[in-house]
């Protein structure tokens, strides 16, 4: 069989999604998603009257966000009018899940060529925009006893016993490996600066990442959700949920969750054939992926089930990957996958992730797997995973092998 | 012909639909009210004559709201024939509402439950000033929730999060607190509340529900009202979710209620009425309470 094919993978910088601070906000999110769109259209010098589809994630897509912005955005890339688009949602997981129906459409044959990523103005469009039913709707959110998140993140470190010590450490290792991936270049790659009509640079470096971060500056914070929980109630229906726990534990915090930002991604994927009519090299090959269920009141620990079956798929044991991208969506998320899977921390998130860098929520899935595409490269390794865990127990993977130069 | 409603037309062409049931201490609805009120209604629409419609009662109690041994029957019925049961009473609250002649309720006693639902449905509800009248939806008091839209005009007349919380748990007003949430539009003088009530039906004869003007916007579609949804549910939730069913239809109701025009609305609530009355445990309540009282 003939594996889809990755040429491309590029990002923006992640600016602090906060309108009053944050160095994007002043964009629009059309403005945003069609920097990575105009990008991959330049960088191949491609005849973009060949992309069959653009396919984009977006967790909250309403107002300046809605009304299909893959559509408009490949309109306002100066992609050729005849190319649709579509924007998808499955939460945090869109980016990759965007990749992943890319990669069906490959696939099946339906297009050649598919643009496919994610864009997220935090700053603009703030969490829970486009509704949350599982929460504010008493039919489902009380017989489902849902909360929310990061009271989820904290129940995942509860039934684990992780400290607060756990995970701050994670956090610090995060910013730790995300300044000095900056520091080296290892980003180059794939960093698309985003820049004004005149030219001028808007932002060019991950805005939100603070490397000295350390175990006393992140145990100075308080933690984000105790009182949150407290106060709406939350902490008890997680008890309920859980009766095993006892009482809920508070140990996410700012600085060990993902960061609020804006940012947007795409890759383009397509068929060996594509590729060749287009003059493209391929990067690498989509080997495996799978999005899955899994219980949703704890809604976090779904990454491991999506990773079975994806390297079901592969023909591939967790040992044989040789590098991991896992969202840092909470620390004790990865925590829990490693404890999970036995993958160790050497050969996971190795250029720091979402807890350092920030998590646009409908482009995180895309930017890990092009970071997941450099480091392979970088590193010499022929392996990879990515995954993410979504809202409402959901979770994708998407195993990757490299495909060097010479081999094509 | 009428045992329990009379309506007399006076010379202004204000019909006086007077409750006054013989055979009880206080006015309800009973079956028989219900057959009387609808074609009073459909009287009403039809008559030329009539103007207005002042809703009084010959009785202290002004109305009590559902016949106990009738809710007690709703528990035997299938939702069909429940469902007729309801809509009649739901149809003729909402014709009377959007029928273009102005509905006053001249509140002259307790007024609660069903009989509550009847004067929101009026444009205009006046009170006697007596400090020992209550008003309000004490339905989930006893396991059971509003049917006859009051659900959805309550949480659009009084402060909507004040609403919904006083429906979860059944609580009552004295007049003033209800006149101060809006829920009354005047507080008068127990001898000056027919004439008070008489005089807006003339001074108001184009009024209309704020619900139904064009532009009504309701509290829905804020994050304000998300916000609150999502801590009532987990508050529900703590505090025995399993117990209170009733509390989770009427959280349910207000919340999808809100969302739309009255009429579907009021479609809402009462699909949950009736989803409340197919609930094993609360039937057993409810009965044990109607056989109860009985013996």
């Amino acid at each position: 069989m003939s594996y889809v094919q990755i040429f491309d993978a590029v990002r923006t910088p992640r600016g602090r999604g906060k309108a009053s601070v944050g160095a994007l906000a002043e964009l629009s999110p059309v403005e945003l998603a069609t920097v990575p769109l105009k990008a991959l259209k330049d960088r191949a010098n491609l005849d973009t009257s060949s992309i069959g589809d653009v396919v984009l994630g977006c967790v909250d897509p309403v107002a300046d966000q809605g009304g299909d912005i893959a559509r408009t955005a490949a309109l306002e890339a100066g992609y050729d009018e005849t190319v649709p688009g579509v924007q998808v949602n499955r939460f945090c997981a869109s980016g990759l899940e965007a990749c992943a129906i890319a990669a069906g459409k490959v696939a099946s044959g339906e297009a050649g060529l598919v643009v496919a990523g994610g864009v997220e103005m935090m700053s603009r469009v703030p969490m829970l925009s486009s509704g949350m039913p599982v929460l504010a709707d008493p039919g489902i959110a009380i017989p489902r006893k849902s909360i929310p998140q990061g009271i989820s993140a904290d129940l995942i470190a509860t039934l684990r016993g992780y400290s607060r010590d756990d995970v701050d450490a994670l956090a610090v290792e995060s910013q730790k490996r995300a300044g000095q991936a900056w520091d080296e270049g290892r980003f180059a790659r794939s960093i698309v600066p985003v820049k004004d009509r005149n030219g001028l640079t808007v932002l060019d470096r991950d805005e939100a990442v603070r490397p000295k971060a350390d175990m006393q500056s992140l145990g100075a914070l308080n933690p984000s959700f105790e009182r949150y929980a407290q106060k709406m109630g939350y902490d008890a229906v997680a008890e309920q949920k859980y009766p095993e726990i006892g009482t809920l534990k508070y140990v996410h915090h700012a600085g060990n969750s993902s960061q609020i930002v804006d940012g947007a991604a795409a890759l383009l994927l397509g068929s060996d054939a594509a590729g060749n009519t287009q003059g493209l090299t391929p990067r690498a090959r989509i080997r495996g992926l799978a999005s899955i269920g899994s219980e949703p009141t704890i809604m976090l620990t779904g990454p491991k089930a999506a990773c079975d079956r994806a390297l079901k798929q592969a023909g591939l044991g967790y040992s044989e990957i040789d590098l991991w991208e896992l969202n840092e969506a909470f620390a004790s998320v990865v925590l829990y996958f490693q404890e999970e899977t036995g993958i160790t921390s050497d050969r996971m998130n190795v250029n720091g992730g979402s807890i350092a860098m920030g998590h646009p929520l409908g482009a995180t899935g895309a930017m890990i797997l092009g970071t997941l595409l450099d480091e392979l490269e970088r590193a010499d390794k022929q392996f990879g995973c990515a995954t993410l865990c979504a809202a409402t127990g959901q979770a994708i993977a998407m195993v990757i092998e490299r495909i060097d130069g010479d081999m094509k | 012909m009428s045992q329990i409603i009379t309506l007399t037309v006076d010379a202004d062409g204000i019909a006086d639909l007077h409750w006054n049931d013989p055979t009880r201490k206080a006015n309800v609805f009973s079956p028989e009210a219900i057959d009387e009120f609808v074609v009073h209604v459909d009287r009403v629409v039809s008559d030329d004559a009539i103007r207005g419609v002042l809703i009084t009662s010959g009785k202290k109690i002004f109305n009590a709201g559902g016949d106990l041994k009738m809710v007690g029957g709703f528990f035997e019925m299938s939702a069909d024939a429940l469902w007729s049961v309801m809509a009649r009473v739901m149809h003729s609250f909402y014709t009377l509402e959007t029928c273009g002649k102005p509905v006053a309720a001249a509140i002259n006693g307790h007024c609660l439950g069903g009989g509550f639902e009847m004067a929101l449905a009026a444009h205009a509800r006046f009170a006697a000033d007596d400090p020992a009248i209550k008003v309000g939806l004490p339905e989930a008091g006893l396991g059971l929730m509003p049917g006859f839209g009051g659900t959805q005009r309550m949480a659009r007349l009084a402060p909507w999060q004040r609403a919904i919380e006083d429906m979860l748990v059944g609580t009552t007003y004295d007049v003033k607190t209800a006149e101060a949430l809006g829920l009354l539009t005047g507080v008068v003088p127990a001898e000056a509340v027919l004439q008070i009530a008489k005089d807006w039906l003339l001074e108001n004869a184009e009024v209309q529900q704020p619900w139904m003007v064009r532009g009504y916007g309701g509290p829905a579609g804020t994050p304000a009202f998300e916000r609150f949804f999502h801590g009532l549910n987990a508050r529900l939730t703590r505090d025995g979710a399993d117990n209170h069913p009733e509390r989770n239809l009427i959280a349910e109701a207000a919340y999808h209620g809100l969302q739309m025009p009255i009429e579907p609305a009021l479609r809402v609530e009462l699909r949950r009425f009736i989803a409340l009355t197919r609930i094993p445990t609360v039937c057993e309540t409810m009965q044990a309470r109607v056989f109860g009282e009985n013996a």
